[in-house]
């Protein structure tokens, strides 16, 4: 009846045309977009700009330095009494906080010490749409669990107390090693100067942060407790069951005359700014002083441009130093990269004999610097380590590095807004080149193009049989035991919708799993693991089950192909949708996972019905399947296994965590991995 | 607020009766009417394939969520009455039955039909918490207003907001929670017991729930009744912008790369879709209308 009736298709609109015509040649469309997406990821570092001070109010390295040698000698009188008190009291861990404080009260400052516990990780599934919960009392903690963070506040006499600047010195009180006590002079003589500097427009609060449970933790409390105010008694002190501690507010009210110990929490205002300063303990003969600048994200997060971009033209014009950003040391060594470096700089060359205004090339040693450092970029961006902090000194306190902290903090002083000008999404290629967002989505873009489009093709591929077979079971006795087939053409997509559905809510009970597995008293991480995987495992029966009945009926009505391809492109939608959504969040964690997936999505076939034809591109395409699932599937175990024992396994917190966008692309990359896998591998025919 | 409880239960009957003959009118009289080929009134719900299923769905899906919502209105009059006590405005009279009521009216309203099942969650936050008006701001300044009598000398006055009302209208009681699940439980066993006894000879029980998922209603019945082109698309659009619309969130107030107008892009994507849904399902139903003026030009000639 339908198909005798059709009108003649009327000639459809350009766009609409241009569309079919796409959807027709998807295989080509999408090895030219996946080849182009890897290729412009390839060229990032030519297409790397040079950075530039894009808030016009820092103007760095405008103002003389007012630093003199008395605060030189000062620093240097402060770090050999750290040094001496470290080596002669046995190490409590409270003489190098009472010592701090004693020369911040001495300068003026005002200086109150901070009591934290290192918290065990608190991941919590909801933590991507509101911020942990400030509330979260720990109890039952030791009193050897425990770090004294002193920290030190200015008041800028010009300063309406709005704005704050933070400096950090991480230093392990227990046993402090030479570099850390470099770094806490370092501070110290900056501290001083600011003291007595009329231009002091916002607050500055030094913070020596106590890295005896590793250095995340000491600033990730002291930050947790300014951003999260507590009223009602909460800052009075206990009684202290902890006998040191106790005894340090003890003293120090004693000692000083006129200037106590605040024993509640100081705030100052709005962070506009934190550099963390480490000096480097290792003695490496260099020429010139170098400067590293470590500028990490969490979640995604980077730090403004502005500020490194600060920091890089007062060290390098200002103070002569040698600027190095982090990078993967070993793609240094790597041969095709060296290749790939080469044959763009012979690209590029031609191009400027051909017209010397056609400058994009550069030579192969930047390039392959550039990748190290755009790999290291992503790879932090991923890993979300840490928090957002800044330059690390290397080498001895001299002047210039003093004066560099300086110029910055003078910099900073100087805005009236938080930064807000320059980028936040950008990825470093080298201390003064960048890539911003418009020009790395576009690799992006192009990698996960195909996508809808073999969606697309698909779902037009599986529509095209004409319903003949639907009219059929329409004219069945509607007395026939019932049958979860669908009338309509355009609605045969709800079953596959569905069976997505299910498999993805697996996926991210699985992924979600371990946060509560650990809440489970005495579990070892042998335990943890055997438990998360035999519950996952139990879950995929009860899965199969489920999913089971419901395809012998669907696959009476429709051939097993077509139901095939309405899965795939169900599957291939959502991950396209998963995606895209992923890079708004956190690019890596998007363009990584996309470089996963997007081959994956494109490739997979169900083994069954690739055997039937036993050509070499069957085969390859099956071993590639095979290959892929079993590679991956490790991957995924190793990844998951990383991620539950840094969940609740490792209380220092030290190194890198992975929080709560690395589990959201795991959940994301666990179901895609079983809704390939159970309809390659296991999909069958009742 | 109190109503004679004689005048409230004709009235009540009058309308439930009304209720049942309109009912019955839409299921025995639907030729006249020609209601059936209409798209806008024709759900699956309505359609009137089976004639079992129209009797079971018209009335008692229909009929038994309307007693649920009855008395959980009921349930929230009572204890807003009650909070009403508290302040001191009035007296109500009490009212129990109304948890196994309700209990029974959930049950058969989601073994036919799957949408009231959600009903499920308010329900139970209904019962444990009680409802939220009037604000418990009022109780708590009233109850601070006796304390402040009581306390005129005491001059910590930091303590006096901290302290509790001698009533508690905000603690979660489980009593009628579990009391409400308990019930539920029995009705559901009932109907299962009366399923089971007039699917003995199609193979059980087991088997019916392998083909129906539990309800009555065929999966066929939930599925959409109407031929749109672009069902795909539309949906993969929408499941991406609802999607978009947390992420946004979380852009604008956590990290403070974003701004508001992420929400206005947003909200205009999902306007878009909305255009494109709307003249599908319009291009649809004149599709559907022109063919069946082709048909009966057809059959006429």
């Amino acid at each position: 009846m339908a198909e005798s009736e059709e009108p003649p298709k009327a000639k459809h609109r350009l766009l609409i045309r241009a569309g079919i015509l796409i959807i027709t040649h998807s295989l080509l469309v999408s090895v030219i977009c996946c080849t182009a997406g890897v290729l412009a990821l390839l060229l990032l570092p030519i297409l790397a700009k040079n950075t530039y001070i894009s808030e016009n109010a820092l103007l760095p390295g405008s103002a003389r330095s007012m630093l003199s040698a008395h605060e030189f000698s000062d620093a240097n009188k402060f770090v050999k009494e750290i040094s001496s008190s470290n080596v002669e009291a046995a190490s409590t861990g409270i003489e190098t906080p009472r010592l701090i404080a004693q020369h911040i009260a001495d300068l003026g400052g005002e200086v109150s010490y901070h009591k934290f516990h290192p918290q065990l990780n608190k991941f919590h599934p909801l933590y991507f749409f509101s911020s942990p919960d400030p509330g979260i009392v720990q109890v039952n903690y030791s009193c050897s669990s425990y770090g004294i963070n002193t920290v030190g506040i200015i008041r800028a006499p010009r300063g309406d107390g709005k704005e704050a600047i933070v400096l950090v010195t991480p230093y392990n009180s227990l046993n402090i090693t030479p570099g850390e006590a470099l770094s806490l002079g370092l501070a110290y003589s900056v501290f001083s100067l600011l003291t007595c500097v009329s231009w002091l427009a916002k607050d500055v609060i030094w913070l020596a942060a106590d890295s005896r449970h590793g250095e995340y933790a000491p600033v990730a409390a002291w930050l947790r407790d300014y951003h999260a105010p507590t009223f009602g008694g909460s800052g009075k002190p206990n009684a202290e069951i902890c006998g040191e501690i106790s005894a340090l507010y003890e003293s120090n009210a004693n000692q000083f005359i006129g200037s106590e110990i605040a024993d509640h929490f100081r705030r100052a205002g709005t962070i506009a700014a934190g550099l963390v300063i480490k000096v480097a303990d290792r003695s490496v003969d260099v020429t010139r002083d170098t400067l590293s600048i470590y500028a990490e994200a969490s979640n995604g997060q980077m730090p403004n441009l502005d500020l490194i971009n600060t920091v890089n033209y007062l060290a390098v014009h200002g103070q002569g130093l040698l600027v190095k950003v982090e990078k993967f040391w070993s793609l240094l060594d790597s041969k095709w990269l060296k290749v790939f470096g080469e044959i763009f700089e012979s690209v590029g060359k031609m191009a400027k004999s051909l017209n010397p205004q056609w400058v994009f090339g550069i030579s192969a040693m930047e390039y392959i610097e550039g990748t190290a450092t755009l790999a290291s970029s992503l790879y932090n961006q991923l890993m979300q380590s840490l928090w957002k902090y800044h330059p690390s000194v290397i080498g001895t306190i001299r002047q210039s590095k003093l004066r560099l902290v300086e110029g910055v903090i003078r910099s900073i002083n100087n805005l009236l807004e938080k930064f807000h000008q320059s980028f936040f999404l950008y990825l470093l290629t080298s201390s003064n080149k960048f890539v911003s967002v418009g020009v790395y989505m576009i690799a992006f873009a192009l990698l996960v193009a195909p996508l809808p489009v073999v969606a697309a093709s698909l779902y037009s591929d599986a529509n095209k049989r004409s319903p003949t077979s639907v009219k059929h079971k329409l004219s069945s006795s509607p007395t026939s035991v019932d049958e979860a087939h669908i009338t309509f053409r355009s609605w045969r997509w709800l079953s596959a919708a569905k069976t997505v559905f299910i498999v993805q809510l697996w996926g991210a009970v699985v992924t979600l799993l371990p946060y509560f597995i650990c809440q489970l008293p005495n579990c070892t991480p042998t335990t943890s693991l055997l438990v998360w995987v035999s519950l996952s495992v139990f879950g995929l029966v009860v899965l199969h089950l489920v999913l089971g009945s419901p395809s012998a009926f669907v696959s009476a009505s429709q051939p097993q192909e077509k139901e095939w391809a309405l899965l795939k492109s169900v599957t291939v939608s959502a991950a396209f949708i998963g995606l895209c959504l992923m890079s708004v969040i956190n690019f890596a964690t998007a363009e990584i996972g996309a470089l996963l997936i997007v081959p994956m999505c494109l490739m997979a076939l169900p083994l069954r019905l690739n055997t039937s034809a036993h050509t070499f591109r069957a085969v390859a395409r099956a071993a590639f399947n095979v290959v892929f699932i079993l590679v991956g599937c490790p991957v995924v175990s190793t990844t998951s296994v990383l991620v539950s024992s840094g969940f609740g396994l490792n209380p220092s917190g030290y190194g890198t965590v992975p929080r709560t966008s690395l589990s959201v692309w795991f959940t994301f990359l666990a179901g895609f991995y079983v809704s390939t896998f159970c309809y390659i591998l296991v999909d069958s025919p009742h | 607020m109190e109503v004679p409880p004689q005048k409230k239960r004709p009235w009540f009957w009058s309308w439930s009766i009304a209720a049942v003959i309109f009912r019955l009118v839409l299921v025995y009289f639907p030729s006249s009417l020609n209601l059936s080929s209409r798209p806008e009134v024709s759900t699956p719900v309505t359609s009137l394939r089976r004639r079992l299923e129209v009797i079971t769905i018209i009335f008692c899906a229909d009929f038994v969520t309307a007693l649920l919502i009855r008395a959980t209105g009921q349930n929230l009059q009572v204890a807003y009455g009650r909070s009403l006590e508290l302040l001191g405005l009035s007296r109500v009279s009490e009212n129990s039955g109304l948890v196994p009521l309700a209990a029974f009216g959930w049950v058969i309203a989601s073994h036919l039909s799957l949408y009231p099942a959600v009903i499920v969650i308010p329900v139970v936050l209904l019962l444990g918490y009680g409802p939220d008006a009037p604000p418990r701001k009022y109780l708590l300044r009233r109850n601070d207003a006796n304390f402040g009598d009581n306390l005129s000398s005491d001059s910590s006055s930091e303590h006096r907001g901290l302290k509790t009302p001698a009533v508690k209208p905000a603690n979660f009681l489980w009593r009628p929670v579990v009391l409400f699940l308990s019930w539920a439980s029995v009705w559901a066993l009932y109907v299962l017991v009366l399923c089971w006894m007039s699917v003995k000879e199609y193979g059980g029980l087991w088997e019916m729930f392998k083909r129906t998922y539990g309800f009555i209603i065929t999966v066929q019945d939930l599925s959409p009744n109407i031929d749109i082109q672009f069902s795909f698309f539309l949906f993969c659009g929408y499941v991406g912008v609802s999607l978009l619309s947390p992420v946004m969130h979380n852009l604008w107030i956590w990290r403070g790369t974003g701004n508001a107008n992420f929400y206005f892009a947003t909200a205009m994507a999902y306007a878009c879709f909305q255009i494109v849904l709307v003249v599908e399902c319009v291009t649809a139903m004149l599709n559907h209308d022109r063919m069946i003026r082709t048909k009966l030009s057809t059959a006429k000639a």
